[in-house]
């Protein structure tokens, strides 16, 4: 083992010899700071804690730079979970259980798996639009963040493969734009705002969905894919959860502008308008459900009760998701849609 | 170590490589380790075999000649003294120890051990794609009794 | 027919939501009970169970499982040369009139974007997952020399940095690119999930036996990557066919190296990632020259002229070459020995660096390199001790 002074001595003779090695000296007295910084200066892509040189071009320009605007806490434990949760759709899903439908429960599954595969886009797309745009000195975020892109592909896989794997084939697809109330998710350009959206309100219906998959599914297949696209959304939801409480906590002064973003969600999951929620009401996947719920075309009655529980479920949970970030005031002072506070009362 | 009571395998031998498919197919681990298609060349000296990999296992094994280099998608080569040196080395530390793991070998070894033989970059890459399971497959020699002919 | 809720609903599930039901129709609750509309693209109910372009697809699983190759049959195999479908529609789902754009896709073409091996490089990705933080026996990695703990600090900041500036990147470019090309786009979400696992791993090595981070890179070809705006084309030839061969080289030193199993398993997965991404780059950079108007090629090679210079900038800052010194060597005082070998890392570099862009299609020969990097090549004769 080599002593500090014959260390010195070496690197002495070494620089001598031409070799640079002031790297070695900086990294030695480097000390990092423990915690995240509230404002980001990184314009060099560099890693957070790591030592800046003073002669790298600025080229980050990142638009996210502050961490109150994108900060949750505990976003490396669910990254990890992200990280050993990943599954396969071509060999953790029993395809060999599926067998043929009648003709209309087929199609009902297929329109079904054919909106998914739509709308995964969306939920892929966008989160990947706004990793590259925040600073890596929150790349806690970041992981969160492509990581549930990689979910989302996955989900669009999967979905794809559900519709053309049993006689079937890809249907009509969803106009996910007209009739849109406020900013939509593909719109927004504030993480809050897009995470409110996607997060809270998007992928809170479809998690509720996802977890009755039982409901929906004919076969082991289908049940394998719900059950795990489930425990995916979940993480997703998670994470608007998370950040949520965060601004909640931390950035109180931003409460009545998330609202407004909270306002907006609500409106369009009461309305069923931007077709974001498959169970919405007045859309062409809840016909698809009330076939596959209550067990045929000629059975849509019935399946249109279920429907009507899940939608009560659906915003039920998202009352507890309201509660759990801190922003349930709404439902108490009047501000919460109304006919989600009908749908909530009825579930309660 | 094979079965007792079974002969020890000769290397290098079709047997040999027979057995060690027969290993890595019965191998969750393997299986875990993902998907390798793949048609890899072993050159030990002259001889030639040739070790197909599909979906999640070892589907061929046979001896060939040069020619059947042509088709596959990389090649490992090395001279008949140096095979022996990495079997034996990965018998003694049950699994290649930290300098003959196939990629140390490919940057040790002058010229490298793998490459394509149609100077194919892309397929030669192969052998960097499943460069953990290639491992775990001649790691899996371990469990061989093994004598060199 | 299938009652379905009779069948396969678990009864308490049932019964738990008819009680639910129940209760909300006798509180009169269920708001407005409006009778449910018609799709908007047709008045009649249930025509959707009619709207399919092709219908009787049955993909079947194969040794691999239900892979997306698999499910590329009939019409839903056929992949657009370009798109003008900018409603997220997927590829080969019925269409209907009058939807609105959800966004602009600039790549929107299949030469700007496509390789024929995306579909199974995806599948790849997924199935040869791993995880560091668990499957890394981060014990084994006990502390070493401090000069050597330091220039594994610098190597794995470096290393970090790469892979977080490959999200960056791709990032950029993802969603921007048209889902007639799905295949592509699900492979690359795959590329910076891979990025963000190479992240998180030589941050916490280089964090390991209470270590910290080195210093960042040097940067010049970061910028030319994050700023080039011409065409995924070119932002792929610097990310897979430039950078690549360097970060491959990095991680297949690092096994090499490796003063433990763990380090080497680390580097090792790490190497099966980034030939996977450069397979992709690669295929994709020769199908836009053989498939883009005559020239295009050769614009690439054009091109890199003053690349070259940026990565020569690089290249020639001390910092990431003597930690390598460094490990090879085990000290300063033998970094000499190590520098040597460094410069057959650097002479390998320039060598994988020109046969990639000519498997591409590219004419880059040592002939048209950059006189600075074809010096590497010939390092017999300028190299001298100390790099």
């Amino acid at each position: 083992m080599a002593t500090v002074d014959s260390r010195t001595k070496y690197w002495e003779q070494a620089r001598e010899q031409g070799f640079d090695l002031s790297w070695l000296s900086q990294l030695q007295d480097h000390v990092m700071g423990d915690g995240v910084e509230e404002y980001s200066a990184n314009d060099t892509g560099r890693v957070q804690g790591s030592i800046p040189r003073n002669n790298v071009a600025r080229f980050g320009a990142y638009t996210f730079r502050t961490k109150s605007e994108v900060w949750a806490h505990n976003l490396t434990k669910l990254y990890e979970e992200f990280i050993t949760r990943q599954w396969s759709s071509a060999t953790d899903i029993p395809w060999e259980t599926i067998q043929a439908l009648p003709e209309d429960i087929e199609a009902a599954e297929c329109q079904l798996a054919t909106f998914f595969t739509q709308v995964e886009f969306v939920a892929s797309d966008v989160p990947g639009r706004f990793i590259s745009t925040m600073s890596p000195d929150y790349q806690e975020v970041r992981l969160a963040l492509l990581a549930q892109v990689m979910d989302e592909s996955r989900h669009l896989d999967v979905f794809r493969k559900r519709a053309l794997a049993n006689g079937g084939g890809l249907m009509r697809m969803t106009d996910s734009v007209s009739d849109v109330v406020g900013g939509s998710t593909d719109n927004a350009r504030e993480f809050t705002e897009f995470s409110s959206r996607l997060h809270i309100t998007g992928e809170g219906n479809v998690l509720t969905l996802f977890r009755l998959g039982e409901m929906m599914a004919y076969n082991d297949a289908e049940k394998a894919i719900y059950r795990r696209c489930a425990q995916d959304e979940a993480r997703h939801v998670a994470i608007g959860v998370l950040h949520l409480r965060y601004m909640n906590e931390f950035s109180p002064e931003r409460r009545e502008e998330i609202h407004c973003y909270l306002d907006e969600g609500e409106s369009r999951q009461a309305t069923g308008a931007g077709g974001e929620n498959p169970a919405g009401q007045n859309q062409l996947t809840s016909q698809a459900l009330a076939v596959l719920l209550g067990g045929g075309k000629d059975k849509m009655d019935e399946g249109q009760n279920i429907l009507r529980a899940i939608r009560q479920r659906q915003t039920k949970e998202y009352f507890q998701r309201l509660k759990s970030a801190g922003f349930d005031d709404r439902i108490h002072n009047g501000r919460v849609s109304p006919v989600l506070l009908e749908q909530y009362k009825a579930a309660a | 170590m094979s079965d007792p009571g079974s002969s020890p395998l000769v290397f290098p031998s079709v047997e040999w490589f027979q057995a060690l498919r027969e290993l890595v197919n019965s191998d969750e681990e393997f299986r875990r380790l993902g998907n390798i298609d793949a048609v890899m060349g072993v050159k030990v000296g002259e001889r030639v075999f040739v070790i197909t990999f599909e979906a999640f296992e070892c589907t061929g094994v046979r001896e060939g000649t040069e020619y059947d280099l042509i088709d596959a998608d990389f090649f490992l080569e090395m001279t008949v003294e140096q095979w022996r040196e990495l079997v034996t080395n990965t018998q003694e530390n049950d699994g290649a120890d930290l300098s003959h793991t196939l990629n140390t070998l490919d940057l040790m070894i002058e010229g490298g051990i793998s490459d394509n033989a149609t100077g194919d970059q892309l397929r030669a890459d192969v052998f960097f794609r499943v460069n953990q399971s290639l491992q775990h497959f001649f790691d899996s020699s371990a469990r061989l009794e093994t004598v060199f002919e | 027919m299938y009652g379905l809720s009779q069948i396969l609903l678990p009864l308490r599930l049932v019964m738990a939501l008819e009680e639910e039901q129940q209760q909300a129709e006798s509180e009169g609750n269920e708001p407005a009970a409006a009778p449910e509309a018609p799709p908007s693209a047709n008045a009649e109910p249930l025509a959707w169970m009619k709207d399919t372009v092709q219908w009787g697809v049955r993909a079947e699983p194969g040794k691999h499982g239900l892979t997306m190759r698999d499910l590329n049959v009939g019409i839903y195999g056929e992949i657009p040369e370009s798109s003008s479908d900018m409603s997220r529609r997927p590829r080969g789902a019925f269409p209907i009139p009058g939807v609105p754009r959800t966004d602009l896709y600039a790549l929107s073409a299949k030469v700007d974007l496509w390789a024929d091996n995306a579909v199974d490089l995806y599948e790849e990705a997924i199935q040869r997952r791993w995880m560091g933080h668990l499957e890394v026996d981060w014990d084994d990695i006990t502390p070493q020399p401090i000069e050597v703990e330091l220039a594994m600090r610098q190597l794995c900041t470096e290393l970090a940095q790469q892979a977080s500036m490959e999200t960056d990147i791709i990032g950029q470019w993802l969603h921007k690119m048209n889902y007639a090309y799905h295949e592509v786009k699900t492979f690359l979400a795959s590329e910076i999930f891979d990025t963000g696992r190479h992240y998180t791993l030589f941050r916490r090595r280089a964090l390991h036996n209470d270590g910290s981070l080195g210093l960042e890179s040097a940067g010049q070809f970061n910028r030319r990557m994050m700023e080039t705006r011409p065409g995924w084309t070119e932002v792929g030839m610097f990310l897979y066919m430039v950078r690549g061969p360097l970060t491959l080289l990095l991680y297949r030193y690092g096994e090499a190296y490796a003063r433990n199993r763990a380090d080497k398993f680390l580097f090792r997965k790490c190497v099966e990632d980034k030939a996977r991404h450069m397979a992709y780059g690669m295929a994709h950079v020769k199908y836009a020259v053989d498939n883009q108007p005559p020239g295009f090629g050769q614009g690439l090679g054009n091109l890199m002229r003053g690349v070259e210079r940026d990565l020569v900038r690089d290249l020639k800052d001390p910092v990431l070459w003597e930690a390598l010194a460094i490990i090879i060597s085990g000290s300063v005082a033998n970094m000499a020995q190590g520098m040597a070998v460094v410069e057959d890392f650097k002479q390998r570099y320039i060598e994988d660096y020109l046969k990639r862009m000519q498997w591409a299609g590219i004419n880059k020969t040592e002939a048209n390199l950059s006189p600075d990097l074809a010096a590497f090549l010939r390092r017999e004769e300028t190299a001298e001790a100390g790099g």
